[in-house]
């Protein structure tokens, strides 16, 4: 009984081993790839709001009309960014690594316009919209900007990086 | 043979991860849904509003100078909550995201 119950110990003990072994080499390998990780987070985020954008069309373009001197192009701003990220979403993801990296410069470059906007909100706004879709609509103004922040500094990282695959 | 092998993956990696963007993002909108007043705005006296989906105007007993229902336009701006103050009902009315109704009084439903 004893030696049955020491077989059952060691072989958990082997078998805990090797699933750490497992999440230890999964975790070096995804270290390694972490550019990837941003581009696959880039696509994620820009299909989750382009699509929150174009399930909630009227509100955003309702929203859009708010804007002081953008509100003119209220329909235009409407289709085109949420059409715009999710291209961008499904480019980020096809195995092409020059349209990726392309694809991740404009991401980056969009995020910075997105940042602006928020930047400008903050500094002149009195009431201050955003309909940036989803969960990301309810952070705060600081947050927002914050995280976009980080978006653009993973972004510009990632471009450095994806230098280096040339097909 | 290794690199299409490498190309089916990553694609249908991709495939997978919009697939789960997209089910965040519908998730999302049905809970932003859930929680957005859609009816009306009914004056419970002393300065407190309550939502109903839908009203009776016969539930409206005039002992107030102040609209009895108001009906909301805009749900998109109105979050839905158990009671409303008088001066957030003000807020609502100068944005225009409800309007009064032409009976004055108390709700009595």
């Amino acid at each position: 009984m004893e030696k049955h119950l020491t077989t059952v110990k060691s072989s958990i003990k082997a078998g805990t081993a090797q699933v750490w072994q497992w999440i230890i080499r999964k975790s070096r390998w995804l270290f390694q790839q972490r550019h990837w990780v941003v581009v696959y987070g880039y696509a994620f985020l820009y299909m989750f709001t382009g699509h929150n954008k174009l399930v909630n069309m009227q509100t955003f373009v309702k929203g859009n009309k708010r804007i002081p001197v953008l509100g003119q192009y209220a329909e235009f701003i409407g289709w085109g960014i949420p059409l715009l990220e999710i291209l961008l979403a499904i480019v980020l993801v096809y195995p092409w690594r020059k349209m990726q990296r392309w694809a991740l410069w404009t991401s980056t470059v969009l995020m910075g316009v997105f940042t602006l906007y928020i930047a400008l909100m903050l500094l002149f706004a009195e009431k201050r919209l955003c309909h940036c879709g989803g969960v990301i609509e309810e952070m705060g103004w600081h947050t927002h900007l914050i995280f976009n922040a980080v978006w653009i500094g993973l972004g510009m990282w990632a471009i450095k990086r994806l230098k280096n695959y040339t097909i | 043979m290794t690199l299409i092998k490498k190309t089916t993956k990553t694609l249908v990696l991709g495939v997978a991860l919009l697939g789960l963007a997209i089910g965040a993002s519908s998730w999302a909108s049905a809970r932003t849904e859930a929680q957005l007043a859609t009816g009306h705005l009914v004056n419970k006296g002393s300065g407190q509003f309550e939502l109903r989906s839908s009203i009776n105007p016969m539930d409206c007993q005039a002992t107030e100078p102040t609209p009895c229902t108001y009906q909301i336009l805009s749900p998109d701006n109105i979050p839905a909550q158990d009671s409303y103050t008088a001066s957030e009902l003000e807020a609502f009315e100068t944005n225009g995201w409800i309007e009064p109704s032409n009976t004055n009084g108390v709700y009595q439903n």
